[in-house]
């Protein structure tokens, strides 16, 4: 009997599973920037400055870093003395001051004192005379003059030269105040949407006088930086990295020491301090007075039913969260009575697992004890309520009564020594995998006695020492923390280490572990770097007082999930709808979007918060899947406004996908250059951005995203081999044998992309006729082809290749891709922070002389749809969308929710500036727009890129006639471009026909139709145009000039339209010739 | 009456055909109910499509606005002036071909062998076989081993053994394509079809094999060809249906591999041209026009299939 049953449980199995096999699932590839990842960079990226010639790469990989620097100047006094500057002296030659500098008053706590506005470009100097010599510390007071999200940031000069790596990218934050509304019981809080959701708050840059002092922006260093100032005179310069600001009282100080825990805890008993009693001081999280950054926004927390406001019906903004180095939140709060305090927290550490998070504390903007710098919080996966500690001892705070701030800033603390040395560790490892790489390649024989020993002794020795260092470490945090499994796999790395530099036999087989190896570390030292905590309450109370309860009990958090079940049903979480009770009748807008849940979710915020309370047009947004818009359209029950992207369909396994221009042809799409103000928003971009929507003249939408290719370039590697950075082709190609000799490759692009940059850098055009033809058939795109091929034939580049991760190793030091892939690079190569840039694309020189780096970009659009019935309201939405503030905010918000890998690409160029781009990438980033161009869209444009594709294979794999290939597919294209043209009605031209010819023909048509009386009267004209019809080249042109002068001046009305098509002709005949 | 005994079928008097048809239909009622989920499904998803499909084949339809009706139009295009067509055409019979009664055979001779085995042991081994198949796509694997790369899992090996000195483009290469894709095909072929004939082997009387002992069977093959294959019958018209279909509908594959269009259109398939007309060109009049056509032609395969599979065991 078992056996039967046995029996049908496995042919119920097996039934299982051919319904599975038989429902094959397409597999989609995920978009990776919708992925959440929550990993964040540390900070700037190591190299500022210009970056763009190879001297000034020399330097900046030549700078000590602060520890480096303090063993050089460890045998120096520390200053004793307080030395001011008066920023209103600043040197005012014309090599020490290049910014634009205004000397004005300011009041800063009561006093009125000299302050100095700096631009944003350029260097400022000053003269600090001090008596004598010693380390130093600098802070000063400074005011952001702008109200962009970008922070300040300036690189520091002592006597001309940087003192150590740290003093490149100084960031000063922004306070940012949130704007809170006043509630129905007086309570200040959010602004609610319709459905009765609070909403998030605007954020407005305070323009106030905030401190700086001297330190990392990375957060290794928890203590102050000091400077060596020589006795006397000594030269400060600040240069412009980012944003101006205005600084003032400037001043030299010896270095701050932070009273002692211990001590301060003697002096209160001493002095007679005692535990306060009154009641508890509670403060909402979520409702800080000012924060760091424009990313800092409260959250709301739906897992606790003890969080407070909790509901589970709406969404009530209820946490507030801090994850990267330089954040803070400050909050206020009145004291009634001195006393010593004990400050509790209802907070959530649920990231660093294994490991704690670390905050400092700061009372009225100054650290009270050195405990209260390195405050830890626990992991944890639920909510936890503490008097804050340091590890070993609840701490206590004495507090005067009156009103005070309390700022809670993210610090390394105990982990700042860690990440220097993963820091350095990872930087001297991969110098030495370099060397070693650039001997064997990146395959290594593992048979090959390379002789490391003999070669590179030096590189073996530092492997082994690196190794050691690593071990510390292991020990140091094991002590610390305990053992994790991060530890597990430093110590492996560590022994990797070890056994390479010490047995030579084992480094080619190592290589490849070294790389990977490199490549944890480097992720290690970014998530480390996180020091998330989520707040809900801080409750400053009395060390007597209980600490509340962390969480409810399990009946009462029952009761919450129940009701949110309940409420489920009732809740609309796809139609994300807006706020505005009073828009009256007005229909929303309907926009539809496939741009993933967290996308669409900062979408919809910033709809709600900035569009519709302005506007007061209610907007319905809606999240699709890809491949809908279609079918919709065709149902009649489409949108009346699409965002980007909509009009592919998605899948990867099908090319189906449409452009707008598709739709646009069969009338799916309105026009909007004629909507009001249109001109005002076509300002907003680099011109050409309209030409994939534009047809003949009739624009279908707003360019929302563009993108175009950057060259990449790894600083070490090209540093190494001295190598200057390429400007033009002719520059690449001559590094190339230098690199191939180091076994190295440049990558370019094998397609579609890689020909049109080589085209239009010649000079060529890809349409002709307007679009009626391809110009393959033209000798430019001919050589431009020819050259493309040639790289990957003669030159050997590689045509299929991975570049972020030959990139990551270094065997491509070079390749010129999408300036996006930034994004992967960044968050994939995570040990390459500092050691890479972009520049504009190799450009070709012209017979001026003149470098052309014309680049062809690639522009996705916002378009108005059929069926749209107010025009003008969704033409508002539009044109808000694609403006400034929208871009910005939208974009800035996609990196703070998913990382540095989520930058975005508007088309909007104002926008870009407002992007966290380093001052020399966004430098870069606008070199090249202006270079860039769009191509049009023309019916049966989608044809083109698989007949480029075709004649690449072919010439590469068989080995045949690049410009042969070309030419054999051009009737091919052509012919299907007429077939569409003439399924739309547009004019076309016959196959192997040009537009000069056709209205040549045309012309000759009209003259043979005349009467045979006036055949006989104008008998010397037509037979001129038949001869100059014989003529090539700009005798045609010439001579087919006079015969349009002939014609009008013999008879306007009888040869009219014979003159028109000969004028076109002529047009079209000087189109294809080459100024 | 006597007259019309000859019939098979006695016809009444005092009811029509159509009263008797609602009759019997009134009685068997319960029947009816018991398909009618499955009915109604399979007309609304399959017959109706179907029907609309030749309907839509008759005019010229861009997706967005109303069809226009152009009759034959695209019936003479497609037989007339498209070239693509008739490559097309001439790979899909490459392809089914190959793969077709190659996979088939393959597929039975296979499950014949794993027939063989001890149950526990033949639950695993089916399973292995059958893997590439339930894991959906996985057939993407082979692009990691054919990629272009100069780290791609072919390319990689030959030049480290030295029989090439710069990568090969395997899927670009309009020399290789063909038996790269022709390889996959096979790999993937063991499919359902394998398991229906694992499923028939289990189920053939074991009496028959003795009773041909006694006749005078004296080898396997014998056995095979005269006992085995025609118990079968229900399952081998079923694995050659599937196999048709498969062979016929054979397009991902190779868009995935060789990319969408391959270089030159070699081993472009019909099915990669009714998506090329209905998703890239926009002109699905067209390509319903062609999916019509390859429906007659599969029907057609079909039955020649059939017809052939009567002939077994004699």
């Amino acid at each position: 009997m078992s056996n039967t049953k046995g029996r049908r449980l496995l042919s119920l199995f097996l039934a299982a599973l051919i319904m599975a096999g038989s429902m094959s699932v397409t597999v989609q590839a995920d978009d990776p920037t919708d992925t959440a990842v929550l990993a964040t960079a540390p900070g700037p990226e190591e190299s500022d400055g210009t970056g763009m010639s190879l001297q000034n790469i020399k330097d900046i990989l030549a700078t000590v870093t602060y520890e480096q620097y303090l063993e050089q100047h460890k045998d120096d006094p520390l200053g004793k003395t307080e030395v001011q500057v008066d920023v209103s002296a600043y040197e005012t030659d014309a090599e020490s001051t290049t910014a634009e500098v205004e000397v004005v008053d300011a009041t800063i706590n009561g006093k009125t004192v000299k302050s100095l506005n700096v631009g944003e470009k350029g260097i400022v100097t000053f003269k600090v005379n001090v008596p004598a010599a010693g380390m130093y510390s600098m802070s000063y007071m400074y005011r952001p003059t702008t109200g962009k999200t970008t922070s300040v940031e300036r690189t520091l000069y002592i006597n001309g030269k940087v003192p150590f790596k740290e003093a490149r990218g100084l960031i000063m934050k922004k306070a940012w105040e949130p704007a809170y509304t006043e509630q129905e019981d007086g309570a200040m809080r959010f602004d609610k949407d319709l459905n009765g959701n609070e909403i998030r708050p605007r954020l407005n840059a305070k323009e106030e006088w905030l401190e700086y002092v001297l330190n990392d922006a990375n957060g290794y260093y928890n203590d102050p930086l000091l400077v060596y100032l020589e006795a006397g005179e000594n030269t400060v310069t600040f240069e412009a990295v980012r944003e101006p600001f205005a600084i003032a009282e400037l001043k030299f100080i010896p270095q701050e020491t932070t009273p002692k825990y211990e001590d301060l805890l003697k002096e209160w008993e001493s002095k007679g301090y005692k535990n306060a009693e009154c009641e508890p001081i509670h403060i909402d999280a979520e409702l800080p007075a000012f924060v760091s950054d424009y990313s800092i926004y409260p959250i709301n927390d739906k897992t606790s039913a003890k969080t407070e406001p909790q509901s589970a019906k709406y969404t009530l903004l209820n946490t507030q969260e801090l994850s990267e180095i330089g954040q803070w939140m400050e909050y206020d709060f009145t004291v009634e009575e001195s006393g010593i305090y004990s400050i509790v927290l209802r907070y959530r550490q649920n990231t660093n697992e294994g490991t704690y998070s670390s905050q400092k504390i700061l009372i009225d903007g100054k650290v009270p004890h050195d405990a209260a710098a390195n405050v830890k919080f626990e992991y944890s996966d639920s909510w936890e309520t503490d008097r804050i500690s340091d590890g070993e001892n609840e701490l206590k705070f004495y507090l005067e009564k009156g009103d005070h701030t309390l700022r809670i800033a993210t610090t390394l603390g105990d982990m700042a020594y860690v990440l220097r040395e993963l820091s350095a560790i990872q930087s001297s490892v991969n110098t030495d995998y370099l060397e070693i790489l650039r001997l064997t390649g990146a395959s290594p024989d593992e048979y090959t006695d390379y002789g490391f020993f003999r070669v590179m002794p030096d590189t073996m020795k530092d492997l082994r020492d690196q190794s050691d260092r690593l071990y510390e470490i292991v020990d140091y945090m094991e002590e610390m923390n305990g053992k994790s499994d991060l530890l597990t796999t430093l110590e492996s790395i560590a022994d990797l280490l070890h056994d390479t530099g010490t047995d030579e036999d084992e480094v080619a087989s190592n290589l490849e572990g070294l790389k990977s190896d490199l490549g944890t570390i480097g992720t290690y030292v970014l998530e480390l770097s996180a020091q998330p905590l989520s707040i809900d309450y801080i409750s400053i109370q009395s060390p007597d007082d209980k600490v509340p309860k962390a969480d409810a009990n399990f009946f009462q958090n029952l009761w919450h999930e129940i009701l949110q079940f309940f409420y489920s049903f009732f809740i609309d979480y796809n139609a994300l709808n807006s706020i505005e009770a009073d828009v009256g009748d007005i229909e929303p807008v309907e926009v539809w979007t496939t741009a993933g849940r967290d996308k669409t979710q900062i979408i919809k915020n910033l709809v709600d918060s900035k569009f519709t309370p302005v506007s007061n047009i209610p907007i319905n947004l809606k999240l699709v899947s890809g491949g809908t818009l279609l079918p919709a359209i065709l149902a009649g029950i489409g949108p009346d406004v699409a965002l980007e992207g909509m009009t592919s369909t998605g899948s990867t396994i099908t090319t189906a996908s449409g452009t707008i221009i598709d739709y646009a042809i069969r009338g799916a799409v309105l026009e909007v250059q004629d909507m009001p103000g249109f001109a005002e928003v076509a300002s907003r971009f680099n011109p050409t951005s309209f030409n994939p929507v534009d047809l003949y003249g009739r624009i279908y939408g707003v360019p929302v995203s563009q993108s175009w290719n950057m060259m990449f370039y790894r600083t070490d590697v090209l540093n190494n081999l001295n190598i200057e950075i390429p400007k033009t082709w002719d520059d690449l190609l001559a590094c190339i044998p230098v690199l191939q000799f180091n076994n190295m490759e440049v990558g370019l692009s094998a397609s579609l992309s890689g020909f049109t940059t080589f085209m239009y850098q010649m000079g060529g055009e890809f349409w002709a006729d307007d679009g009626m033809r391809i110009n393959f058939d033209d000798n430019i795109a001919l050589e431009a082809f020819e050259k493309l091929v040639n790289m990957f034939t003669q030159y050997s580049m590689p045509l299929s290749y991975d570049a972020s991760n030959r990139f990551r190793t270094g065997e491509l030091p070079l390749f010129v891709g999408d300036y996006l892939s930034y994004n992967s690079i960044v968050i994939f190569a995570t040990e390459l922070a500092g050691l890479w840039e972009f520049s504009p694309t190799p450009g070709t020189v012209q017979d001026d002389g003149s470098i052309d780096t014309t680049s062809i970009g690639a522009s996705d659009a916002i378009c108005m749809l059929r069926g749209c019935e107010d025009k003008l309201s969704a033409w508002e939405f539009m044109k808000w969308y694609t403006d400034t503030d929208y871009q910005v905010e939208y974009s800035n918000e996609l990196v703070t929710l998913l990382g540095e890998a989520a930058k975005n690409n508007p088309a909007n160029l104002a926008a870009i500036e407002q992007l966290s781009w380093t001052e020399s990438e966004y430098e870069a980033l606008m070199e090249q727009s202006e270079n860039v161009i769009c191509l049009y869209q023309y019916p049966g444009a989608y044809f083109v890129q698989r007949y480029v594709d075709f004649a690449i294979s072919n010439a590469y794999s068989l080995g045949t006639d690049p410009v042969e290939e070309l030419l054999g597919y051009v009737s091919t294209i052509n012919k299907e471009i007429s077939r569409k043209r003439e399924e739309f009605g547009l004019e076309t031209l016959e196959v192997g026909q040009t537009l000069a010819d056709k209205r040549a023909g045309q012309a000759q048509e009209e003259l043979k139709a005349l009467s045979a009386a006036d055949k006989e009267t104008y008998k010397e004209q037509i037979k001129a145009l038949d001869t100059a019809l014989k003529l090539a080249g700009d005798a045609k042109i010439d001579a087919l000039n006079v015969c349009i002068e002939n014609f009008s001046k013999a008879d306007e009305k009888l040869f009219g339209t014979a003159v028109g098509y000969l004028q076109e002709a002529v047009t079209a005949l000087e189109s294809y010739r080459h100024s | 009456m006597s007259k019309k005994t000859e019939n098979k079928v006695v016809s009444r008097k005092d009811v029509t055909k159509a009263q008797w048809t609602l009759h019997m239909m009134n009685k068997n009622k319960i029947g009816y109910f018991m398909i009618a989920p499955f009915m109604i499904l399979f007309l609304i998803f399959t017959v109706i499509p179907v029907v609309l499909s030749l309907i839509l084949s008759f005019t010229s339809f861009n997706m967005i606005e109303f069809p226009k009706f152009i009759f034959m139009q695209n019936y003479i295009t497609l037989f007339l002036e498209d070239e693509l067509f008739i490559g097309a055409l001439k790979y899909t019979m490459i392809f089914a071909i190959i793969i077709g009664p190659v996979s088939y055979v393959m597929s039975f001779i296979v499950a014949w062998f794993i027939n063989e085995l001890p149950p526990k042991i033949r639950a695993v081994v089916t399973l292995i076989f059958y893997a590439p198949s339930i894991a959906g796509n996985a057939y993407v694997i082979w692009t990691t081993f054919f990629s272009g790369d100069r780290y791609g899992w072919l390319n990689a090996w030959l030049m480290k053994l030295g029989f090439i000195s710069e990568p090969v483009l395997w899927t670009r290469n309009t020399k290789y394509m063909v038996p790269i894709c022709i390889i996959v095909a096979l790999w993937m072929s063991l499919g359902v079809s394998f398991l229906s004939f694992i499923a028939g082997l289990q189920g053939v009387n074991r009496s028959l094999y003795e009773a041909g002992a006694i006749d005078g069977i004296t080898n396997r093959w014998q056995e095979v060809w005269y006992i085995t294959l025609p118990s079968m019958k229900p399952q081998l018209m079923f694995g050659a249906v599937m196999s048709i279909t498969g062979a016929f509908g054979f397009g991902d594959v190779v868009s995935s591999l060789c990319g969408n269009p391959p270089t030159d259109y070699v081993g472009y398939t019909v099915t990669h041209h009714i998506n090329e007309y209905g998703s890239v060109r926009w002109e699905v009049g067209y390509s319903a026009a062609l999916s019509f056509l390859m429906f007659l032609i599969m029907i057609g395969a079909n039955l020649l299939v059939n017809k052939m599979l009567q002939k077994v065991g004699q």
